[in-house]
């Protein structure tokens, strides 16, 4: 456990990254997590169907919040079509830590919203 | 809130998120001004002190089996005679009927007429036992055992308020159930409970189910200790060093 809380996921936690809103976002969604009290919100800025600017917000522990910082470093100049393909692997072993069933819900919330916000973007889309 | 279209007033008597323990007479008191009924939530109550149903006056009064070492499923109503009795079936079966014609049915009496079909028997014989075994070691021990080692561990708790410990609720002892609900400087709750957790101490965050509160409060959660009738101050000791331990984690103080 002592491994659980490392430097960067505190440092996520306290100076988090990508974090406030967009002044014009192309793809926004928010949800949270009604046992705990997270909250998160994406919001992206698009350019040719590739993500050129992340925002999140939000208040929650240390794993969610920082799972969030992390996901919105790994996504700018992604294709939304691969953002929206993005799994729980990826952005599990993107934390690096053990994480306990328990606190399943809080490190994978931020990738749900962000799923959500780009698949709701890819909807929109003409075939 | 209050007035003369009021017709129930329901509240808990003891906080399972604060602690506090609410004077039922007296909001009583002032429900039957307006002429409500009084219901009290006792899942808090009944498991940690002696209750007297006509000392605190309400008309209804439930709690809960697995809060008091029974099992789940299963708890109690207790209600004025003469309500229940104006009060009609909420679900039909076996026993609460006493006699059915082709064009009229007569109920059972109480407490049969709200006893639809076959009883859980179990878990009601497993209540019972539980009743019974806190009745042997005594709900006045209990209660006294419980604001001691409250009284405690809000003592060594008020320690760590230069780490960033802020508590929640009464700060009397008196006034407060073996509930202490706290935050420990900008650490997340769920981050301070699954820290404890390593340290075998089992302590609730999150709302607590009570998210109007947490609104009005401005708290994004709290984190939950509570005390029963098995807990020691060795358990208050092993909590401090926990909340030492997520200090030291997250850099406070």
């Amino acid at each position: 456990m002592d491994d659980f809380y490392k430097e960067y996921i505190l440092d996520h936690y306290r100076n988090p990254r990508n974090f406030g809103r967009l002044e014009r976002a192309d793809a926004a969604a928010e949800d949270l997590n009604p046992l705990c009290g997270d909250k998160i919100r994406f919001e992206l800025q698009l350019e040719a169907g590739c993500v050129k600017d992340v925002r999140f917000s939000g208040k929650g522990c240390a794993i969610s919040q920082a799972s969030a910082s992390m996901l919105s470093e790994s996504i700018k100049g992604k294709k939304l079509e691969d953002v929206a393909r993005m799994t729980r692997e990826e952005v599990l072993e993107n934390v690096g830590i053990g994480i306990s069933p328990a606190r399943m819900k809080c490190a994978l919330l931020g990738l749900k919203v962000l799923k959500s916000a780009a698949l709701g973007e890819i909807a929109g889309w003409p075939d | 809130m209050l007035n003369k279209r009021t017709k129930v007033v329901a509240f808990n008597h003891v906080s399972n998120a604060l602690g506090t323990i609410n004077p039922v007479r007296e909001i009583a008191a002032i429900a039957r001004t307006v002429g409500s009924l009084v219901v009290c939530d006792g899942a808090q109550g009944v498991p940690h002190m002696r209750v007297d149903f006509d000392s605190l006056d309400v008309d209804f009064y439930a709690f809960s089996g697995h809060k008091m070492c029974g099992p789940t499923g299963i708890g109690f109503l207790y209600g004025k005679r003469a309500l229940l009795e104006a009060m009609p079936p909420f679900l039909t079966g076996g026993d609460m009927i006493k006699r059915v014609q082709f064009t009229t049915t007569t109920f059972n009496e109480l407490p049969w007429k709200f006893e639809a079909g076959t009883s859980n028997i179990a878990d009601a014989i497993a209540l019972g036992a539980a009743v019974d075994y806190l009745e042997k070691i005594g709900m006045d021990w209990i209660e006294a055992h419980e604001r001691s080692i409250t009284a405690y561990a809000l003592d060594r708790l008020r320690e760590l308020e230069p780490l960033g410990l802020v508590l929640y609720g009464p700060q009397n002892p008196a006034d407060r159930a073996g509930i202490i609900a706290f935050n420990l400087g900008d650490v997340h709750p769920h981050d301070v409970a699954s820290i404890l957790d390593t340290e075998g101490v089992c302590v609730r965050a999150g709302h607590h189910c009570t998210m109007p509160l947490m609104e009005k409060m401005g708290w994004t959660a709290t984190a939950r200790a509570s005390f029963y009738l098995y807990n020691v101050e060795q358990d208050v000791e092993q909590l401090i060093a926990g909340l030492r331990k997520a200090a030291t984690i997250f850099k406070l103080g």
